[in-house]
């Protein structure tokens, strides 16, 4: 399993969705190893590779190399940041339509997420793996579910947790969700409990607009930073879990796991707006006055004596024991269909890097041999194996070269190509004229003020790269081009029509 | 919990308040340099009158500026003297979780919209709601209160703020800035720095025949045209020479947050005496005059009863407005002949600052500031208890 980087290893994704079932695999014979993508090196044994959030230019790298190798690569989808076509998330989308035709089989955390991915590959085998509950006792359950209901009965206060990641760099979710569906929680203020209501959320969620949206809310607030341990004291100590869900695409296609870890975890779900938690619904509240009703009553919907039915609910959803054995028969069988397509090495391969390309992305080319091609969006101090782009101030963009790829060119691409005196750094040693055709001119005609601001890069992108890869091709024959870019809306840009192009060429 | 049971000493019943369920809070945010100036009267205040718990919460921000380590030096002076706690913050997560759990009153001086004011205006929002937030005025000329026309050509006209309540030197209707979306929020309080009186004795009047010159040489005030800055600068110093061939001394205050000839290492003539000093420990009444370019110093002098000159320069491109009524000088000359008269006879300058002070109504007495203030805290926390 590779993730994004070192920091992903700690994520909720990476801790519910596969430490869960490692142990349950190795009893199946089978070792789950998760590991950064950048610590992937091409001799890496691995029967099967699934790339988990990977969405920079080295998943492609990676399925590639893999796809050589035949070794299976598949794609865990578990976040939807690609079914919205208005979602600013045009690098997501545009990365999946690209890795597509290169990996075998979606992982995916939902149906929903299921139905996302035939979207952009139609008929890729899939498997839904259930993100897995942690261990808990039944016993000890029903032992805190008495303990807690008759605390708050007597002593007229419970506490309403809310948890989880508090913000997305794309969508409003977290406590923008717990401040729009703050209503809802109205029936505890002033009913026949005092509630108070813990928010325990990362840190760099809890920023000044986000404390402010606190203040509104309609019950006292404490907030405190999350960990794993926190986590599990604050389940247990508080009665109720509030977990209001948005419509957006991205919230409806979220697995159970809250709504798991709110249960096993012990406290009552009280779960407002979009009914993602349908499956779970005997076992989880509409509406704040059924709590208050349900408390003073004794019989809350999570308590010792429907613990059966929870049990079995779990079971049928969330067993890691079951979702090892599933995961495993369905990963067997895409290892018995693909081992027999490889596929060859030619032509060869390389990255265009764009206007934020990452460095790691760099790096990687050079782990798996392949050529790194510098766009005049790119920084120039990354060292390339090919640069057209603007070096030392100067007005016109240059084509360079290092030693190494002008050695590997054949007499006849040699000729347009004669060693550097001066300018582009020590690391380059050759400059190459750019062809006398459209995509040449196109490049020719580039000034560095053309493309310095974001308006004038969205306009020129597009043609730009498409002149890159013409000219490289020009200069090298037959490249797999893969694009590596990060800044939004590049990836996704198409290029304008042939008689645009033209037209403004013309002009 | 009874409100007027928070002061000592009113009505005898001291520090009875201890006996309440939970002791109410103020909490002072100190950000910039100058925020110690302006709520140090008020922590004064409410340390001797009041039975509230005091906290100060000091930005990492402030002890990057305060390059000389003199400012949290006086804090910590501050806060063994008022028994206060201080508590360091980086950013409006660490300023609300020290905040949480308790309740009371939130103060700051340097609190808007502005970027400038950005990192208590954040914590303002970010406050626990069991905070009241006030934020005070800090200047005369105060942006979102009244601002002159180079902080409105820098700052715009719509400033705002994330406090409760604001408060200010002068009545309501004498504020030009003031967004009719914040007049609801408005205290007048008055000018807090009249509250040093009640703590600190000052000497006699004029006895050390030196005067005073300030320099807010970094403020946007000298970028009302090219060249303000610098005229600023060498009138100044060829008012030192001249005092110098008189062999006389004199003090010179730079701005506390500005510093700018200590940071741009003016060389300043040997007569030349730096009262780096915070203000509240300066006796401004011991100097023979003053003279400053428009800053709320001179509001300062003003109340201490010693002459005072406005300063504009020769092109009459700063804005004195907020000053008007006041001496002026701009050239060499009117400088020389402005410290010859006042020190010679202040009176009549005296006598003119005196109707300026009444016509801005900034002629508080220091027991109504702080009957005011005291009023406020009351209020406040009898809303809260309520």
């Amino acid at each position: 399993m590779l993730v994004q980087s070192e920091h992903w290893l700690d994520r909720a994704g990476v801790r519910i969705r596969y430490r869960r079932i490692a142990p349950r695999l190795e009893r199946l014979g089978c070792e789950l190893v998760v590991k950064a993508i950048g610590s992937w090196m091409a001799d890496d044994l691995a029967d099967m590779v699934i790339l988990s959030k990977c969405t920079d230019a080295r998943a492609m790298i990676v399925a590639s190399e893999l796809r050589v190798r035949g070794i299976a690569v598949g794609i865990d989808l578990f976040d939807d940041y690609f079914s919205n076509p208005t979602s600013s998330c045009y690098a997501h989308r545009q990365a999946l339509r690209e890795i597509a035709p290169y990996i075998d089989f979606f992982l995916c955390s939902t149906v929903r997420m299921e139905e996302i991915g035939n979207l952009f590959a139609e008929n890729k085998p899939s498997h839904v793996l259930n993100d897995p509950f942690d261990d808990f006792d039944l016993a000890v359950l029903a032992r805190r579910l008495g303990e807690k209901a008759c605390q708050a009965r007597e002593n007229g206060r419970f506490e309403v947790l809310w948890f989880g990641n508090g913000s997305n760099p794309v969508f409003p979710v977290g406590l923008t969700d717990l401040a729009a569906f703050a209503p809802s929680l109205r029936p505890f203020m002033g009913g026949p409990f005092d509630v108070q209501l813990r928010v325990l959320t990362n840190a760099d969620a809890l920023n000044a607009a986000n404390l402010a949206s606190l203040r509104r809310l309609p019950l006292p607030v404490v907030v405190e930073r999350w960990s794993e341990q926190a986590e599990r004291d604050a389940l247990d100590r508080a009665l109720v879990s509030f977990l209001p869900v948005n419509y957006q695409n991205f919230s409806i296609a979220k697995s159970l796991n809250r709504a798991v870890s709110a249960l096993t975890g012990g406290t009552q779900i009280l779960s407002t707006g979009y009914q993602l938690y349908r499956e779970l619904l005997p076992l989880v509240y509409r509406d704040a006055e059924a709590v208050n009703r349900d408390l003073g009553r004794g019989e809350l919907l999570l308590r010792p004596e429907t613990l059966d039915g929870f049990a079995r609910h779990m079971s049928a959803l969330a067993d890691p024991d079951h979702e090892a054995e599933a995961l495993l028969a369905f990963l067997n069988r895409i290892q018995r269909q693909d081992h027999l397509q490889l596929r060859s090495r030619s032509p060869m391969r390389a990255v265009l890097h764009g206007s934020r390309s990452p460095t790691s992305v760099v790096a990687m080319c050079r782990t798996a041999g392949w050529m790194s091609i510098g766009s005049p969006f790119a920084r120039t101090s990354d060292f390339h194996d090919v640069h057209i782009g603007f070096f030392e101030g100067s007005p016109l963009p240059q084509c360079l070269l290092t030693r190494e790829v002008a050695g590997a060119l054949s007499a006849d691409s040699r000729r347009g190509i004669r060693p550097m005196h001066g300018g582009g750094g020590r690391h380059f040693a050759f400059v190459a004229d750019l062809p006398e055709n459209d995509a040449g001119e196109t490049l020719r005609r580039l000034r560095q003020s053309m493309i310095s601001s974001r308006a004038g890069r969205i306009v020129h992108y597009a043609r730009v790269m498409a002149a890159m890869e013409a000219v490289c091709t020009d200069i090298f024959g037959d490249i797999r081009f893969f694009r590596s870019e990060r800044e939004d809306p590049l990836m996704g840009l198409q290029a304008f029509p042939p008689h645009a192009t033209e037209m403004s060429a013309c002009q | 919990m009874n409100a007027s049971a928070m002061r000592r000493g009113s009505s005898g019943s001291g520090r009875h308040v201890d006996c309440a369920a939970q002791r109410m809070s103020a909490v002072f945010l100190f950000d910039l340099i100058q925020d110690v100036s302006v709520l140090r009267p008020i922590i004064r205040t409410l340390a001797a009158e009041t039975n509230l718990s005091l906290s100060f919460l000091v930005s990492h921000m402030f002890e990057r500026r305060d390059r000389a380590a003199i400012w949290r030096a006086e804090l910590g002076e501050l806060a063994t003297m008022v028994d206060a706690d201080i508590a360091r913050f980086d950013c409006p997560l660490a300023a609300m979780l020290q905040l949480q759990g308790k309740s009371g009153l939130l103060f700051s001086a340097s609190e808007s919209n502005l970027p400038a004011h950005l990192v208590n205006h954040q914590v303002f929002l970010a406050a626990p709601v069991d905070f009241t937030r006030i934020t005070v005025q800090h200047g005369h000329e105060c942006v979102g209160f009244n601002q002159n026309r180079e902080q409105s050509r820098a700052h715009g006209i719509a400033v705002r703020f994330a406090a409760d309540i604001l408060c200010g030197w002068v009545p309501v209707d004498h504020l030009r800035h003031l967004l009719i979306s914040e007049r609801d929020k408005y205290y007048e309080l008055g000018p807090p720095q009249l509250l040093n009186r009640l703590y600190d004795l000052s000497g006699a009047r004029g006895d050390s025949g030196v005067g005073l010159v300030c320099e807010n040489l970094h403020s946007v005030r000298m970028q009302a045209a090219e060249g303000v800055q610098s005229q600023y600068l060498d009138t100044a110093k060829a008012f030192f020479e001249v005092q110098l061939q008189r062999r006389c001394k004199v003090a010179l205050r730079p701005h506390p947050g500005g510093q700018f000839v200590l940071k741009n290492a003016v060389a300043l003539p040997d007569n030349v005496v730096l009262a780096n000093k915070p203000l509240f420990k300066t006796d401004l009444q011991r100097f023979a005059f003053g003279i400053s370019a428009p800053s709320s110093v001179l509001i300062d002098m003003v109340m201490a009863d010693i002459p005072t000159a406005v300063w504009r320069d020769v092109g009459q491109a700063i804005d004195v407005s907020g000053y008007a009524g006041l001496a002026r000088v701009s050239t060499l000359d009117q400088w020389l002949a402005f410290a010859e008269v006042a020190t010679r006879d202040p009176a009549p300058f005296i006598a003119l600052q005196h109707n300026f002070l009444r016509r801005s109504a900034l002629d508080s007495a220091p027991e109504q500031v702080a009957e005011r203030l005291l009023r406020l805290v009351d209020g406040l926390l009898m809303s809260r208890a309520a």
